[in-house]
């Protein structure tokens, strides 16, 4: 059995040794008396110098006495209590994946052996889990050693941005169980379920930091935020392989976010914004890349009263060619009559349905289907005639109806799935209404991200990527050897290739400006109430406790004697 | 200034006196006294019915004292002695130092041991001189009387502004300047605490024939003080001063040197036969007397 305390605050008594040592130390004030006997005091020693506030400590019996009842006294205050040798506990720690965590990992090695330790005095025997709150990361450690728990805290990295904890917790709590300890490593004050004790290791920040970044053509704009509750200056320049620019000043207001802009240096397709060190360093490099979207190559396919149309929707969609023929073209724009029958296009087309003027309208509400392209888009107002329609196939994917009759759907199959529009535009206003605009941009969207080629974009860290690959190709990798489906974790520039060929070159920058913000940090524990309850629970009380408040009653006696307060039979009487 | 009694406090104290003197009195009984003619057995031939021995006559003895009966019988002048009564004396002084009077239990029983002595002597029919001794001369003082300003400075000498240096220590009651008579019983009232060796002052009680008894008057606050800390000691005669921390240790051992002072005082008494005997101020005067001057002879019960 090993010796325990339930209540170790009550070692804050020794506070009073000092304090008594003080006391003795302090000259009382002297009160005058008059007396026969003086030429006998004359014989004893020490005298006092007048005046004097502070002499020297007497070693006297009552300071001895005074200072051994303090000592028992805060013993028994702590409460000796003995570990049963059969006691085991479970205590799981979870800590918070968030990045803001990345700032306080000086403090997390201070303060996790610090409060673990006492965990590990409550109990004979400790299992410990180590966990994430990112609940797609494996346990981090589990198993009877803190040494290792402590290790692979050390090395664990955080990297998510502002998440739910309560997943990772109730599954911490159910590890624990009632007879375990759930303990949650975080850096500020956060709602728990009952159970989860906190351990915050957190302190405010003043940090400032880059929130977002645009670029378009050669020009870039960037927002920079002060986080703090003071005012706060900074400097800040712009990196390349090749140098660095001069620093600029910048001071911010508390919370305030400033724009800066610039051009990319000429001849250079990345660069980083760099902003001074603080005590967050997440967000105080901007990297970001000349943009190079992929572009989709269109083929236009109609008599001359479609030109109009079709110029002002080439016009309209970002980032494409128009082919002068079919052959090298990702998709086709073609108007086409319903008669006889639609054919199944070659290859992807957005196919207009081309059809005599009618003065009738259709009749009925479009309604859209659930689906990617259509998904929070409003029909309401399109108006169309009522002409001949594409006949249906079997396979087609309605994505919106009016009435009985399918106006836009889908057909074929993955390589070669076209979009139809099943009324004439010419006789309509779909043109106008943004619901038509955005599905025909989001299509030509769905076939830019399955094109097979390179492009450069700026991403935010940890952004999940779609880079389309050769299906017959190899595996597409990350430059660093990352996950190619996720941007990394820290900002930096990256590439995607699929073998030697590059796919994706990207810089990812930090943007969660919930992360960078400080001001709500702070260093706190809801440990201590819970090692006791622990300690009570593992351990029996102190058998000596009688003996030792027993001890301290004659201690208190002793001294009453000692300082002349007692009986005079225990001092002896005087001879004569 | 000297909390000297009111002349009613002092008659009171003379009244208990009077009745403590029928039951307890000066140690008078078993010894042989010289003096005028009284009550108790003297050390010479006398006029009593108590025969005391015969001897041949010699030239200038009382012719009255010739045992006329043995000369008839031998024809020789024979003297028949009887012992003599005489009246003893018995002087008493009272030590008038300061420290006799600082605390008010000791002062009224120094003032008791005092007119103790006096109404004692006075009902064994003694002859009775009382003296005022101060620490530079003495005085005649006839009991309940208060003793006056100039008498005070007389005895004691000039009033002292307060020597401030811790040495100054009180000075002995000038016993010799007191006129002890011959024979005498000697009674000194006196707290004894004063530095130095006793046999000075022993010497001067028990020289011609004298027969010394030495009451000391103390309180608690001498025997067991209650001083804790730091405490500014005041001396009542001199007026020093000393800033003294007080703890349990100190006060052991200031207890230890008050019990030696007085058990030198009684071992050099005793080589001098002296009696000395303490009497304690907050007991009644009759278990006081009883405590300590009753087992040692210093007094004696009446009956």
């Amino acid at each position: 059995m090993s010796l325990s305390f339930a209540n170790p605050a009550g070692f804050w008594a020794l506070l009073a040794l000092p304090i008594l040592l003080g006391i003795h130390l302090l000259q009382r004030q002297s009160r005058r008396v008059v007396t026969s006997t003086m030429f006998l005091f004359d014989t004893l020693t020490p005298v006092s110098v007048e005046g004097r506030r502070i002499e020297r400590l007497r070693n006297s019996l009552p300071l001895w006495l005074q200072l051994a009842a303090v000592v028992l006294l805060a013993c028994i205050l702590a409460g000796p209590r003995w570990l049963r040798r059969d006691s085991s506990q479970r205590v799981v720690v979870v800590l918070d994946s968030s990045v803001s965590m990345g700032a306080f990992r000086d403090e997390l090695a201070r303060a996790l052996p610090a409060h673990l330790q006492t965990l590990t005095r409550v109990a004979a025997r400790t299992e410990w889990h180590l966990l994430e709150t990112d609940p797609a990361r494996p346990t981090l450690y589990a198993g009877t050693e803190l040494d290792a728990l402590l290790a692979a805290a050390k090395a664990w990295v955080p990297h998510l941005g502002k998440h739910d904890f309560a997943p990772t917790l109730n599954v911490a709590r159910g590890l624990a169980r009632e007879a375990g300890v759930t303990v949650f490593v975080t850096d500020r004050r956060t709602d728990v379920p009952a159970g989860v004790e906190i351990l915050a290791v957190g302190h405010p920040l003043d940090n400032c930091g880059w929130v977002g970044v645009s670029v378009n053509g050669d020009r870039w704009r960037a927002l920079v935020q002060n986080h703090s509750a003071t005012s706060q200056t900074r400097s800040w320049h712009i990196e390349t392989e090749s140098g660095a620019s001069a620093e600029t000043s910048l001071t911010l207001a508390p919370g305030q976010i400033r724009t800066l802009g610039g051009t990319l240096p000429a001849g250079k397709n990345r660069c980083e914004l760099v902003l001074s060190k603080d005590g967050f360093a997440l967000d105080d490099r901007l990297p970001l890349v000349r943009p190079e979207p992929k572009r989709v190559a269109l083929a236009v396919n109609g008599d001359k009263s479609w030109d109009a149309f079709f110029n002002h929707l080439t016009g309209s969609l970002p980032d494409v060619d128009v082919a002068s023929g079919t052959a090298r073209a990702d998709i086709r724009l073609e108007a086409r009559a319903p008669a006889p029958a639609a054919n199944p296009a070659e290859g992807r087309a957005i196919i207009f349905l081309s059809a005599p003027n009618s003065t009738t309208n259709l009749a009925g509400e479009p309604l859209a289907e659930n689906n990617p392209l259509t998904a929070g888009l409003v029909w309401n107002g399109l108006l169309c005639k009522q002409t001949d329609p594409f006949m249906h196939q079997d396979g087609d994917e309605t994505l919106v109806w009016q009435g009985d009759r399918p106006l836009i759907f889908l057909r074929g199959g993955r390589a070669e799935r076209s979009l139809y529009v099943n009324f004439d535009v010419r006789q309509s206003n779909a043109d106008r209404l943004p619901a038509f605009v955005v599905l025909l941009n989001r299509f030509v969207e769905s076939i830019r991200a399955e094109k097979v080629s390179f492009e450069r974009r700026n991403v935010e860290t940890n952004q999940a990527l779609e880079v389309a690959g050769d299906q017959a190709g190899p595996p597409l990798g990350m430059s660093g050897g990352g996950d190619a489906s996720r941007a990394p974790f820290s900002p930096g520039f990256f590439e995607v290739r699929q073998g030697d060929r590059p796919l994706l070159e990207g810089a990812a920058h930090f943007a969660d400006a919930r992360e960078s913000d400080f001001k709500a940090a702070e260093t706190f524990d809801t440990l201590e109430g819970k090692s006791s309850q622990m300690a009570a629970r593992n351990s029996r009380d102190d058998f000596l406790w009688p003996v030792l408040a027993l001890a301290l009653g004659a201690l208190f006696l002793a001294n009453w004697a000692a300082t002349g307060r007692g009986p005079r039979g225990v001092r002896g009487g005087v001879a004569g | 200034m000297h909390l000297w009694p009111k002349d009613s406090a002092l008659r009171a104290i003379q009244t208990r006196m009077q009745n403590a003197a029928r039951r307890v009195r000066l140690p008078l009984r078993n010894r042989v006294w010289r003096g005028e003619s009284g009550n108790w057995q003297g050390a010479g031939v006398g006029s009593s019915i108590d025969f005391q021995d015969h001897r041949p006559y010699l030239p200038g003895d009382d012719p009255r004292y010739i045992d006329w009966q043995a000369y008839a019988r031998t024809g020789h002048y024979t003297m028949k002695l009887y012992r003599e009564e005489v009246s003893p004396r018995v002087d008493v002084a009272l030590d008038v130092s300061d420290s006799m009077f600082f605390d008010d239990a000791k002062r009224e029983r120094a003032l008791e041991l005092f007119f103790f002595c006096a109404e004692s002597a006075l009902q064994a029919g003694s002859s009775l001189r009382c003296h005022a001794v101060g620490t530079v001369d003495s005085v005649p003082w006839t009991p309940g009387a208060a003793l006056r300003e100039a008498e005070w400075t007389r005895v004691s000498g000039p009033p002292t502004l307060g020597d401030l240096s811790a040495n100054a220590a009180p000075a002995p009651p000038a016993l010799a300047r007191v006129p002890w008579r011959q024979g005498a019983l000697r009674v000194l009232v006196s707290d004894l605490l004063f530095p130095g060796s006793p046999e000075p002052h022993l010497s001067l009680l028990a020289a011609a024939k004298g027969r010394g008894v030495v009451l000391v008057p103390y309180c608690r606050a001498e025997s067991e003080p209650d001083l804790d800390g730091n405490v500014e000691l005041a001396d009542c005669e001199t007026g020093a001063r000393r800033t003294q921390h007080i703890d349990g240790g100190v006060l052991d051992r200031y207890r230890r040197g008050y019990g030696r002072h007085f058990e030198m005082w009684k071992e050099h008494a005793r080589r001098y036969a002296v009696v000395v005997a303490r009497v304690a101020a907050e007991e009644n005067f009759h278990d006081a007397l009883r405590a300590d001057a009753l087992p040692i002879g210093a007094v004696e019960m009446t009956h």
